[in-house]
C-alpha cells in the first residue's frame, strides 16, 4: 500500500512552548514575520492569556501548520499544478511553478500558507536550515511541507525532533502498526474542521 | 460570525486561525502586486548536496538543563542546532530559545571591539580600543588599585550565564579572583529555600541530592512548588508528563496560572507569600491523621533525637544525639542496637525535661488546621487536605521547587518545611522521588579546589547582595574597582536605583564583558566583547543531567570577541601572573583530574571524544541507604544551629513586604511577581528576533478587575511604582493573574521610562543573603506621559 504520511500531536501534552514553531523556521530557512507553524491558544484574547475568570480559569494550546489534507482544497484551485498531492500523502508546492496567485490561500480553511510579500527578510541575513531545504523567493506562497528534504531521506520532521514535551508524532497513517495510526485509533484523533471535508491528514489527540 | 462554525470540540474557530499568534506579519510591509518582476519566476538554483558534519556543543545559560547541541557551520556561520544525542536518549533536548542561537552569534547588535567609554556613564558614547590597550588600561588601573588601597579594592562580580568551567560564572571566574586575591561577589539568588532544604540532609544547597529526572516517571504525587518547569526547566516537563500517564497526580502551587498549573490536577493557586503556612498545614494534616512514615522517621530523621528544654540542642551522651529507648525506658544513643526508639514524648535526662524532636514539631504545626491554613493561604481547606493525603498515600512522590517561593525573606523556612515533609512521608532514597531539584554540575566537582586556586591564594567571596552596602560604605574595606562578566548585574538583581545612585559613584572603574550592550554595560568604563558558547571549547558542569559535559568549539570567534578565558590570560599577563591560565586543553584537562572520574577509568580523552559521559549510577538515586551526610547520618530537620533564633523547625513568618500584615500594604496594595517565561533564561535572548517576534515588549499583565478598578482599559500604558522608583509598561488584561498581583516578566532590559528592578530591594535575612525579588509591593497608575514619579 503506499505511504500516507500524517502527524499526530496530543494536546495533553503541548505546553505551548513555541519550540516546535521556531524549529520550523530554523530547518525551513523561514523569514521574519512568516511562520509555518504557530501555536495558537486556545483561550482569552492574547497568546497565553487563559479564558474565564481567576481562578475558574481554562487556557489549551493548539499548534497549527498545514493539515496535508487528503481533498485539499489547495491543490484543486492551483492554475498551475504548483501545489500538488504527492504519491506518499503529502501537500507539496514546485516552489518554481508557483505564480503567487494565492487562490490557494483563499482556499485554505487553516490560514496556514503564507506569501512573500517582499523580499524575504532574514536575521541573520543568510539562508539557515538544512542545507536542501528549497528556496523560496518573493512573489511565492509557501507554507509547512512536512519537512520534506528531511522526510525524503528517512528523517523525522525536524518539529518532530526537538518538541520538548515529546508532544508530535509522525508517520504513515496507512501503516496501521504505526505510532500515528495507532495514536488516531487508540486516543480517537480528531480532525480541525472536520466538516469541510478536508480529511486532515494531522490529528490531534486530548 | 455565525456562520463560521467550530469544529467539534475544539474552540477554535477559522477566525482564531486568521489572527494567528502575536505580531505576525509587522515586519512584512503590503508591498503591492504591481511592485513585483519576473526575477521570482526564475528556476531555483541547484540545491548544495554539502556533506555537513556538525560540531557538537553545550548551551549552558542558568536553565540548568545543558542541553547538547548539534551545531552546523556552512561558509562559517552556524545555520542549524538541533539536539545532540545524549548517551541516554531520554535528555536529547533543546528549546524555542537554544534553537535561535544563529541569531545569537550573528546578530547585528553584537559587540564588536573593545570600547572605552567617550561620554559619561550611561550615555551610550563608546570609542574603540584594541585588546591591547585594553588588557593595559585594566592591569594598570587593578595595579594602582591594589597598591593604593589593597587587593580586594577590585570585586570581581558573576552570575550564573554560562555553565563553562573555563570561561563560565562558577570555575574559571572564581581561578581569576582567586589569583588576583580580589573581592569575588556572587550568590544571593535561589539560596534561601535551598539553604533550609539542604541543610537537614547535611549536603551542600545545589549538590546531587535529587532522583535523576528519568526516574521521575516513577513517581505516583508530584507537587511542582512555585515552579513553571514547563516553561524554565522546559526539558524535564516530559518526564513530569510521562509519570502522569503513568497515573501520577500532578500539584502546582502558583498564585498565577501558568502553563504548568494548566497541566495539573490540582492547581493550589495560594495567595503570594503563604506557602510556609501550607507547608505547615500539609504536615499537620499527615501527623494527625497518622499518615507518617514511623519507621522512616525512627531510624533515618532526628524524629525521635530528645531536645534539652534548656539549651534547645540535642541531649548527648559521647557526642551522640540520644533517643528515648521504650524497650530499657531509659535514654540510649540514637544508633544503639537492639533499641526501640520513642517517637512522641518528654522525659527528664540529668534533671533537664528533654522532648522528641517529632513533639516539639508537632508543637509547632498544631495549629495549623485546615481551616486556619485556608484563612492564610486562601486555599480551600479541602485542597489542603487533599494534597497532603496524596503526598502521604499516593507514594512514591516528591516535591520539585521551581525559585518562585524563594523570592520571599524566610523562604530559608519554606524549603526546611518541604524536606520535613518528605521526610515524614519516607519518601526519600526510592524510586519515584523528587527531591527539590536535579542538580549534578557541583557536586563532586565544584570542590576541585587544587584547579580553582593554584596559586594557593584565595578570593574574599562577598554574597552579591552585600556588595551594594560594601561599596557605599567602602567597609570593611575600599572597593573601587568591578569586573563584571556572565552577569547583566542591573537588570538580575534588586534595588536599582542604588546602584546606579549611590553606588556607581563610589567606583572609579567599571569593567564589563558580554555579547551585547545591555544596560549594565551601557554604566562601564571599559566593555570587552564576550565569545558566545559556540565559540568556546571547554567542559561545562552539568545542570539536572548525570554527565560530565565538554563542549568543542563550532566555530572561531567572531569580529573582535574572546572566549573569558583569553580575557583573563590577557589581563593577568600583564600583571606578572599569567601562568595560572595555561592554554585552554591543558587546563581542562586538568579541571577533569578528579576522584570519581579516575575510580571509573574516565579520561580526558574520553570526555573530549564522547562530550557527555555519565559518571552516576544508572539510574541515580540517592539515600537508599537511609544515611545522610549530617553528623548523625540521619535527616536533621530539627537544625540545632537555628535554635537561637527560633527558627529550629520550620515556622511560618509573613515575609517583609509581599504579606497581608504589612505596613505598605495600605499605601501599596499589590504585590509584584516578576517571573521567568519561556522567551529567556533570565535577561539571555532577551534580543532574539525570533523570539522579540512573539514576544515583542514587556507588559504589566494584571487582573481585569484591578485594572478596570483604577479606570485602566486594556493596552494602556501604567506606571506601577513604590518608594523605590517605578516601571512604565503596558497594561494587558491577564486572567491568569491572581487579583492583588502585577506581574512583569522578568530578564527584560529596558523601558519607556523606569525599570522593573527599581522597585525590587536588597534586604536580606542575615545569614541567608538571598534577594527576595517578589517581597515587593506596589501600587499602579494610568500613565499619561510627562512628569513621572
Ligand atoms: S514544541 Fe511541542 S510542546 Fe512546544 S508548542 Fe510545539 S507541540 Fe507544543
Ligand atoms: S513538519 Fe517541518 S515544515 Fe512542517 S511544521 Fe514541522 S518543522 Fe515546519
Ligand atoms: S536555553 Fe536552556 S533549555 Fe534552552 S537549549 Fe539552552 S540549555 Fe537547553
Amino acid at each position: 500500500m503506499t505511504k500516507k504520511y500524517g502527524m499526530v500531536i496530543d494536546l495533553k501534552r503541548c505546553i505551548g512552548c513555541h519550540t516546535c514553531e521556531i524549529a520550523c523556521k530554523l530547518e525551513n530557512d523561514v523569514p521574519m514575520g512568516m511562520y509555518w507553524n504557530r501555536i495558537l491558544t486556545e483561550g482569552g484574547k492574547y497568546m497565553d492569556a487563559p479564558k474565564g475568570e481567576y481562578p475558574n480559569v481554562q487556557r489549551g494550546y493548539l499548534p497549527l501548520a498545514c493539515q496535508h489534507c487528503e481533498n485539499a482544497p489547495c491543490v484543486k484551485v492551483c492554475p498551475v499544478a504548483a501545489t500538488y498531492k504527492s504519491e506518499d500523502g503529502r501537500v507539496l508546492i514546485n516552489y518554481e511553478r508557483c505564480i503567487g496567485c494565492r487562490y490557494c490561500m483563499a482556499a485554505c480553511p487553516y490560514n496556514v500558507r503564507v506569501f512573500n510579500w517582499q523580499e524575504p527578510v532574514r536575521i541573520p541575513d543568510f539562508d539557515y536550515g538544512s542545507a536542501d531545504t528549497p528556496k523560496r523567493k518573493r512573489g511565492i506562497v509557501e507554507k509547512c511541507s512536512f519537512c520534506e528534504q528531511r522526510v525524503n531521506k528517512g528523517m523525522q520532521p525536524f518539529c518532530v525532533e526537538v518538541c520538548p514535551a515529546r508532544a508530535r508524532h509522525f508517520g504513515d497513517l496507512n501503516d496501521p502498526s504505526s505510532e500515528v495510526a495507532q495514536l488516531v485509533r487508540t486516543r480517537k484523533g480528531e480532525q480541525l474542521l472536520e466538516d469541510r471535508g478536508t480529511k486532515p491528514q494531522v490529528y490531534y489527540v486530548r | 460570525m455565525q456562520s463560521e462554525k467550530e469544529s467539534k470540540g475544539f474552540s477554535i474557530s477559522r477566525r482564531n486561525f486568521l489572527k494567528g499568534t502575536a505580531a505576525v506579519g509587522t515586519t512584512v510591509g503590503l508591498l503591492g502586486v504591481s511592485t513585483y518582476g519576473l526575477k521570482w519566476l526564475q528556476p531555483a538554483q541547484a540545491q548544495t548536496e554539502a556533506k555537513e558534519e556538525p560540531i557538537r556543543s553545550v548551551c549552558s545559560p542558568n536553565c540548568w538543563q545543558t542541553c547538547n547541541h548539534l551545531v552546523t557551520v556552512r561558509d562559517g556561520k552556524v545555520v542549524k542546532s538541533a539536539p545532540a544525542p545524549m548517551p541516554e536518549r531520554t535528555y536529547d533536548r533543546i528549546c524555542l530559545r537554544g534553537l535561535t542561537h544563529l541569531q545569537r552569534v550573528h546578530h547585528p547588535e553584537r559587540i564588536k571591539y573593545p570600547m572605552k567609554r567617550a561620554g559619561e556613564r550611561g550615555e551610550g558614547k563608546w570609542e574603540k580600543i584594541s585588546w591591547e590597550e585594553a588588557f593595559n588600561t585594566i592591569a594598570e588601573k587593578f595595579s594602582q588599585l591594589r597598591k593604593q588601597y589593597g587587593k580586594q579594592s577590585i570585586a570581581i562580580v558573576g552570575q550564573s550565564g554560562n555553565y563553562g568551567v573555563l570561561n563560565g560564572g562558577y570555575a574559571g571566574q572564581y581561578r581569576f579572583s582567586g589569583v588576583l586575591e580580589a573581592v569575588h561577589a556572587t550568590g544571593s539568588v535561589d539560596t534561601s529555600l535551598s539553604t533550609g532544604f539542604a541543610a537537614p540532609m547535611g549536603t551542600g544547597i545545589f549538590d546531587a541530592y535529587s532522583n535523576e529526572p528519568l526516574d521521575w516517571v516513577n513517581a505516583r504525587t508530584i507537587i511542582l512548588w512555585g515552579s513553571a518547569c514547563a516553561e524554565t526547566q522546559i526539558n524535564e516537563w516530559h518526564f513530569i508528563q510521562e509519570a502522569k500517564e503513568k497515573g501520577a497526580r500532578l500539584v502546582v502551587i502558583d498564585p498565577i496560572y501558568t502553563a504548568t498549573a494548566q497541566k495539573a490536577d490540582i492547581w493550589v493557586n495560594l495567595r503570594p507569600a503563604s506557602d510556609t503556612a501550607l507547608a505547615l498545614g500539609l504536615m499537620r494534616e499527615i501527623m494527625a491523621q497518622g499518615m507518617v512514615d514511623k519507621d522512616f522517621l525512627l531510624h533515618h530523621t532526628c524524629a525521635p533525637f530528645l531536645v534539652r528544654s534548656d539549651d534547645k540542642q540535642f541531649a548527648r551522651a559521647e557526642k551522640k544525639p540520644l533517643v528515648w529507648d521504650t524497650n530499657s525506658q531509659s535514654a540510649k544513643p540514637h544508633d544503639s542496637s537492639g533499641i526501640v526508639p520513642e517517637l512522641e514524648g518528654t522525659h527528664p535526662i540529668n534533671g533537664v525535661a528533654c522532648t522528641t524532636a517529632y513533639s516539639l514539631l508537632w508543637d509547632k504545626v498544631k495549629d495549623y488546621t485546615p481551616q486556619k491554613v485556608a484563612e492564610l493561604t486562601e486555599v480551600p481547606a479541602s485542597m489542603v487536605v487533599e494534597v497532603a493525603h496524596l503526598l502521604a498515600a499516593n507514594k512514591p512522590g516528591g516535591i520539585k521547587f521551581g525559585f518562585g517561593a524563594d523570592r520571599y525573606h524566610h523562604a530559608n523556612l519554606l524549603g526546611q518545611a518541604m524536606i520535613t515533609l518528605l521526610g515524614l512521608t519516607g519518601n526519600m532514597g526510592k524510586s519515584g522521588n523528587i527531591l527539590g531539584m536535579a542538580f549534578y554540575g557541583f557536586d563532586p566537582m565544584i570542590y576541585n579546589a587544587g584547579w580553582l586556586f593554584p596559586a594557593g591564594t584565595f578570593p574574599a567571596v562577598l554574597p552579591l547582595m552585600r556588595l551594594q552596602d560594601t561599596v557605599i560604605k567602602q567597609d570593611p574595606h575600599p572597593v573601587k574597582a568591578l569586573y563584571i562578566m556572565c552577569s547583566n548585574l542591573l537588570v538580575q538583581t534588586a534595588d536599582r536605583n542604588k546602584w546606579l545612585k549611590e553606588v556607581w559613584p563610589k567606583l572609579e572603574f567599571v569593567v564589563a564583558v558580554d555579547q551585547f550592550l545591555n544596560n549594565t554595560m551601557d554604566y562601564a568604563d571599559i566593555i570587552l566583547p564576550a565569545a558566545h558558547y559556540y565559540e568556546t571549547e571547554e567542559p561545562v558542569l552539568a545542570g539536572d543531567v548525570p554527565y560530565v559535559l565538554y563542549r568543542r568549539q563550532a566555530l572561531e570567534p567572531l569580529l573582535e570577541a574572546k572566549p573569558d578565558w583569553e580575557i583573563y590570560q590577557g589581563i593577568t599577563t600583564k600583571m606578572g601572573l599569567g601562568q595560572y591560565f595555561p592554554e585552554k586543553l591543558q587546563a581542562s584537562k586538568e579541571w577533569f583530574d578528579m576522584p570519581i572520574l579516575k575510580q571509573q577509568g574516565i579520561t580526558f580523552d574520553k570526555i573530549r571524544q564522547e562530550q557527555a559521559v555519565r559518571f552516576l549510577p544508572n539510574p541515580y538515586i540517592p539515600w537508599k541507604d537511609g544515611k545522610f551526610k549530617t553528623e548523625s547520618g540521619k535527616l536533621e530537620f530539627y537544625l540545632e544551629k537555628m535554635a537561637a533564633t527560633a527558627e529550629e523547625l520550620p515556622v511560618f513568618k509573613w515575609p517583609l513586604e509581599a504579606g497581608p500584615d504589612s505596613k505598605l500594604a495600605g499605601k501599596y496594595p499589590f504585590v509584584l511577581l516578576t517571573r521567568h517565561e519561556k522567551f529567556r533564561i533570565h535577561s539571555q535572548y532577551e534580543n532574539q528576533p525570533w523570539l522579540r517576534e512573539l514576544n515583542p515588549e514587556p507588559v504589566a499583565d494584571l487582573n481585569p478587575k484591578d485594572a478596570r478598578a483604577k479606570g485602566i482599559a486594556d493596552g494602556e500604558m501604567v506606571e506601577v511604582y513604590n518608594d523605590r522608583g517605578h516601571v512604565v509598561l503596558k497594561c494587558r488584561y491577564n486572567e491568569s493573574i491572581r487579583p492583588g498581583v502585577v506581574h512583569i516578566q522578568q530578564g527584560w532590559w529596558r523601558y519607556v521610562a523606569g525599570h522593573h528592578q527599581e522597585l525590587t530591594h536588597a534586604q536580606f535575612k542575615e545569614g541567608i543573603f538571598n534577594y527576595s525579588f517578589f517581597d515587593v509591593r506596589v501600587d499602579f497608575r494610568k500613565y499619561a506621559g510627562g512628569e513621572l514619579h
